[in-house]
């Protein structure tokens, strides 16, 4: 279950233990901070065998992708997104790494963009616009409905819901997002259809 | 050089004809409006339906929306004998209508919708095939780039600033004198970027501009970089604007293809590099200064200015920050003559402006418009009024950094700068229709809201200001608030706007300013 408060609106986490988030998610293992003498002085030292070999396996995609130039740094943290659904700490460290950025850049970095996630969203992350035009549609109600569906009937799964401040989508008001994909003129109904598994009670 | 690129694109334009020609065959051409407005509610699902479904004797292209959104999925065929066809609100189940058969209902062009507007940018948007630069290439495209290259960067300038166009991203700076000021600053090389990060809540229209006719951006870019003696450009786009940056690069790539892009563009020795970036998120990485730190790997926060850009930007060097609007402007202007340009508008502003109409409208979208044109006009004449059973009481215009206008004003005509002293701007041409199923006070803190979370927290009035703004809202909307918190609000508003680094910052407080001007009586009376 994860659960972070979101500057821009309120956030909502429901269902639960069941899920764990996406496959490659797998925080407890690659999460540890690391404090060592060298990651201070900018390399990042693996800590565990396993560690090490997904550090050098991303070194190595980095590579292929990106020349080492500080530019490339926001090209490389939407790759990192990309590949893991959100910036893992022991992957940033390799970005700084590699184009010779403080790690503690390349986390303030980070955290100062809204569509860069620290941390997985649940299984299926639905965002609900409340924008103007939306709430003027009743977006409220529909935030209510989905959240309180799921509530009762997360399928087994962790779904986070969140507020929208605007879809780019207002002529086609209330705009809801569920996993990437946008729905305009949304009904409960049709976003529904999206969610893995039914949430409908 | 002079006849060379023209006599180029002659060349480029008989072999698009012939390879069209072939792909047509004498079969219905299917245009099916793809776009990220659009796919919402299935358009993608219709595309590929039909491409599925119909008969050897058609085929299907993608085009952007045309601006209609509410009539979104849309369809249009020509028919091999000339005629055409309207499918809207169309479904993966209507292919059969598509070709044959009497038009579904409603499918009437919404006459009031189109001819109110004056479409230059938009011209072709939502016919021309998105993905084939063929079709813009046969639509009378970079015909203003071959013009542009057989003049001096020079004399492109002269142009541009004879037609008027000032930039359309929000602050309507002179495009040329941009440019001109770029080129005089001496270095080994100047940048162009092009300002597609749109992240401002209630405006899509340069999403649609790239959606729909991304070639024009090109050659608006390449033009542009030509007179600024720029050697490479960018073309920062929106995270979340996928299919926009899809478009985007493809578009690139099928212009390199065929010489107008790199080193040596249309054969006149002029050479430009192009590439795709994508943004990261947040409002404030639009301001252009906050944009190059953003391209420069620095977090997200605006520079201290001057220097200007055009002075030392992009890794210090020269470099010309535009809206994809202003350069989708700049094909006609040097295709057309800048004297054309300049009788489209009203007498002191020329040329257009995108408008993304939403809020309660019968017909929301992107609308095109001549500079002058009423409010009213736009929300009642092309967008149909108020929805059924609710009458308008006023217009959120221009965005969170502008502010509302009771219904009374709705007569004013959009201009550059200030629409009201309350500081109420057009700014990147987004108009909401407010009625009565929106309390001022719960739009006023939207916006205020919105500024609060965006601040980048660089500078401390707007860090702390922007929060406090939001604070002495809810108080007044909870217990209708004394007059210490109107005056509260009313200083903050203007020690935010005074003191901030940015333009976030500094119009953060016209909401409130609007707000209270015009809907006090009512903001103090929610009791
Ligand atoms: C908070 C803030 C957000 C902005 N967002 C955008 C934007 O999304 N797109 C844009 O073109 N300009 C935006 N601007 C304006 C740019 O700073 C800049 O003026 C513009 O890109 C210049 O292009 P133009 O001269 O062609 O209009 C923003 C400005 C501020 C202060
Ligand atoms: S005005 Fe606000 S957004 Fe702009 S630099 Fe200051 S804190 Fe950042
Ligand atoms: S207000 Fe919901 S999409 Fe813009």
């Amino acid at each position: 279950m994860y659960e972070k408060a979101a500057p821009s609106g309120s956030r909502t986490t429901v269902g639960g233990a069941a899920g764990i988030g996406r496959p490659l998610t797998i925080r407890i293992v690659y999460n540890p901070p690391m404090r060592s003498e060298r990651e201070r002085s900018g390399g990042a030292r693996p800590v565990t065998p396993l560690q090490r070999q997904r550090q050098s396996e991303l070194r190595a995609a980095l590579r292929e992708r990106f020349p080492r130039q500080r530019g490339q740094l926001l090209p490389a943290l939407h790759f990192l997104q990309h590949e893991f659904g959100h910036l893992p700490d022991w992957a940033m460290e390799v970005v700084g790494w590699y184009l010779g950025v403080p790690v503690s850049e390349v986390y303030g970095a980070a955290t100062s963009y809204t569509e860069l996630r620290l941390e997985g969203a649940g299984e299926c992350l639905v965002r609900v616009c409340t924008g103007i035009t939306c709430w003027m549609s009743g977006s409220s109600g529909l935030l209510e409905t989905i959240a309180s569906w799921l509530r009762k009937n997360p399928g087994g799964g962790v779904a986070t819901v969140e507020e929208a401040a605007c879809g780019f989508l207002c002529a086609m008001a209330p705009a809801v997002e569920v996993d990437g994909r946008w729905v305009g003129r949304a009904t409960p109904e049709a976003v529904n259809e999206l969610l893995p598994g039914s949430a409908l009670p | 050089m002079t006849g060379d690129a023209k006599a180029a694109l002659q060349q480029i334009r008989r072999e698009a004809a012939r390879r069209l020609e072939a792909r047509r065959d004498g079969r219905a051409r299917v245009a099916v409006q793809v776009s990220h407005c659009s796919i919402s509610v299935g358009a993608d699902g219709v595309a590929e339906a039909l491409s599925a479904c119909l008969p050897d004797a058609a085929y299907v292209v993608q085009a952007g929306c045309d601006g209609a959104c509410f009539e979104a999925p849309k369809v249009i065929t020509a028919l091999p004998d000339g005629g055409n066809r309207r499918l809207i609100n169309a479904g993966a189940a209507d292919a059969a209508a598509v070709l044959a058969g009497p038009h579904a209902a409603g499918a009437a062009w919404p006459e009031d919708f189109y001819s109110r507007q004056h479409r230059l940018a938009l011209d072709g948007c939502g016919e021309i095939d998105s993905e084939d630069i063929d079709d813009y290439v046969a639509h009378g495209g970079y015909e203003g780039l071959a013009r542009a290259l057989s003049m001096t960067p020079g004399e492109v300038v002269e142009e541009v600033k004879a037609s008027g166009l000032r930039g359309r991203g929000g602050a309507y700076f002179p495009a040329a004198m941009k440019w001109e000021s770029a080129r005089s600053v001496p270095s080994d090389r100047r940048y162009l970027v092009v300002n597609a990060e749109e992240g401002e809540p209630g405006i899509f229209k340069d999403r649609h501009l790239m959606e729909g006719v991304p070639h024009r951006i090109v050659e608006g870019a390449i033009i542009a970089a030509y007179a600024t003696g720029a050697s490479e450009a960018y073309l920062y786009i929106n995270a979340e604007a996928g299919l926009s940056a899809r478009r985007m690069q493809l578009a690139l790539e099928q212009a390199a293809d065929l010489g107008l892009l790199g080193g040596d563009v249309l054969g006149s020795g002029f050479g430009l590099a192009a590439e795709v970036r994508r943004g990261a998120g947040g409002y404030v990485c639009g301001e252009e200064t906050t944009l190059l730190n953003t391209m420069e790997g620095y977090r997200r926060e605006p520079r201290l200015r001057p220097p200007f850009p055009t002075e030392s930007g992009l890794w210090a060097k020269p470099t010309v920050i535009n809206n994809v609007e202003t350069l989708a402007n700049v094909p006609y202007i040097l295709a057309t003559g800048a004297e054309a340009f300049r009788r489209v508008g009203s007498g002191a502003e020329s040329g257009t402006k995108l408008i993304s109409l939403s809020g309660s409208v019968r017909r929301p979208g992107v609308v095109e418009v001549p500079m002058g044109t009423p409010i009213r006009d736009i929300i009642e004449g092309i967008g149909g009024g108020p929805v059924p059973g609710q009458t308008l009481t006023g217009a959120a215009v221009g965005g969170p950094s502008s502010g509302v206008i009771p219904e009374s004003m709705l007569d004013i005509p959009i201009a550059p700068g200030r629409l009201h002293d309350t500081g109420v701007i057009l700014g990147a041409g987004g108009i909401i229709a407010l009625d009565g199923r929106a309390e001022v006070l719960d739009v006023v803190r939207m916006m205020a809201a919105y500024n609060a979370a965006e601040s980048c927290g660089k500078c401390t009035p707007c860090r702390e200001g922007t929060p406090r703004i939001v604070d002495a809202l809810d108080r007044i909307a909870s217990n209708g608030g004394s007059e210490g918190d109107l005056e509260e609000l009313r200083y903050l508003a203007h020690v935010v706007g005074a003191a901030s680094l940015c333009g976030l910052g500094q119009a953060a407080g016209t909401p409130v300013v609007s707000a209270l001007h015009f809907f006090g009586n009512e903001m103090s009376a929610v009791r």
